[in-house]
């Protein structure tokens, strides 16, 4: 074990407080093992720029978001239904943050809220608007299918669709507003954690050495290098699953020749 | 706690208690440690003789320095003599309190004369002494 790269860590973990937790343990002293001097720069750069986000957060968010439906966007619980983005028999992120919201509105909006995106529905007559929620957007691919799907269906497409995510990159951010003519609001707005580095020398050698860690858990460059189309997304809620846009070094489980590898944070 | 492994690491519900836990005892090792210690003690001999982990250890130095007990010099970690000093008016609330824990195991690998479906104690290599030696 390289000891100055332990002493960086150390001296990381006293600034970063989130990182001190002890099931984060195994997480960091993998970084510690698996790093030269020059790679742990860029595990320096990505924890330190990291998102780390608690229930509080989302509490927070949920509540400017309550404020936003009904004194924004002046919508009506009884022609409104609001829909998360799970799946049927699937778990999914957004539930709870379609709870924390459900729990800010007041309680004639109980009827309005659904976590299941194609059970949501089966109910839907009398609604003109609907409100999309996810807890993160990445890239907005996934949202984006939905909303042309309901634009597509003769029995939705009538509806005004609004979206809101707790934490979103910008990139993915712009791109569904436009589709949403402004209708979409998201508490956090991320920046790609690398590219954007200033100055441009900096932001090479940290691409360099990202590339060079990578390998490590790559054979070849794919879908989720730098996160799942270049995202470059550092960003985690507490507690949940790490968005596939974050740099896989923080949450792929295997090195390139197979082995299981100890992440930072779960994904399943 | 030296080596809770995954088989041994609690379930959610348990985890903050956990890791509580897990910061007390990391906070009474190194001040043993470091108490005993007439020269600074590097970063890699503090976490081997304490056997904490990095996290742990540097939770407990951002909590210490703070106030000015601890110093982190080139050399190594240090007690101040105001740490001394705490660490003899609070030796009792530091070094003799009772730490245990209980959680759901998670791994049948936890034990094998026990179901794991109950609430146990740690096994007993993992229990805090009340003189954690």
């Amino acid at each position: 074990m390289d000891s100055d790269i332990q002493e960086r860590m150390f001296t990381l973990i006293t600034k970063l407080s989130w990182t001190s937790r002890e099931r984060y343990r195994r997480g960091l002293e993998a970084f510690i093992r698996d790093c030269s001097t020059s790679e742990f720069d860029v595990i320096e750069h990505i924890l330190t720029n990291l998102r780390y986000c608690t229930s509080v957060d989302l509490e927070d968010a949920a509540e400017k978001a309550g404020a936003i439906i009904t004194k924004a966007w002046h919508l009506d619980p009884d022609d409104t239904m609001i829909v998360g983005l799970s799946e049927p028999n699937k778990t999914c992120g957004s539930t709870a943050y379609v709870r924390a919201i459900e729990l800010q509105l007041p309680r004639c909006w109980d009827k309005s809220i659904n976590t299941n995106f194609v059970s949501a529905f089966r109910h839907r007559d009398g609604q003109k608007n609907l409100i999309l929620i996810d807890d993160f957007i990445g890239t907005g691919e996934k949202l984006n299918k939905k909303i042309e799907s309901l634009r597509n269906n003769p029995k939705t497409q009538s509806y005004t669709i609004h979206a809101i995510s707790f934490a979103g990159m910008s990139f993915g951010i712009d791109f569904l507003s436009n589709k949403l003519s402004g209708r979409l609001h998201s508490e956090l707005k991320l920046e790609r954690a690398i590219s954007n580095e200033d100055p441009i020398e900096r932001g090479l050698h940290l691409i360099e050495q990202m590339e060079s860690l990578e390998k490590d858990i790559f054979t070849k460059p794919g879908a989720y290098t730098f996160g799942y189309k270049k995202s470059e997304t550092a960003f985690y809620l507490e507690a949940t699953n790490i968005p596939n846009n974050n740099f896989p070094i923080l949450w792929w489980d295997k090195y390139s020749d197979e082995t299981p590898r100890e992440t930072l944070f779960p994904r399943r | 706690m030296r080596h809770l492994e995954k088989p041994y690491f609690p379930d959610a519900s348990n985890l903050e208690n956990y890791e509580e836990v897990v910061l007390k005892v990391a906070k009474r090792r190194i001040l043993k440690i470091l108490f005993k210690a007439s020269a600074p003690v590097p970063l890699a001999h503090l976490l081997e003789q304490a056997r904490v982990s990095i996290c742990s250890a540097a939770a407990v130095y951002a909590e210490l320095s703070t106030g000015g007990k601890i110093v982190r010099t080139d050399a190594g970690f240090l007690l101040t003599e105001e740490g001394r000093r705490w660490a003899l008016r609070n030796r009792k609330k530091i070094f003799m309190q009772q730490l245990a824990m209980t959680y759901k195991a998670k791994s049948s690998s936890f034990s094998k004369n026990t179901s794991v479906d109950h609430l146990k104690t740690l096994p007993k290599q993992y229990t805090l002494s009340r003189f954690d030696t």
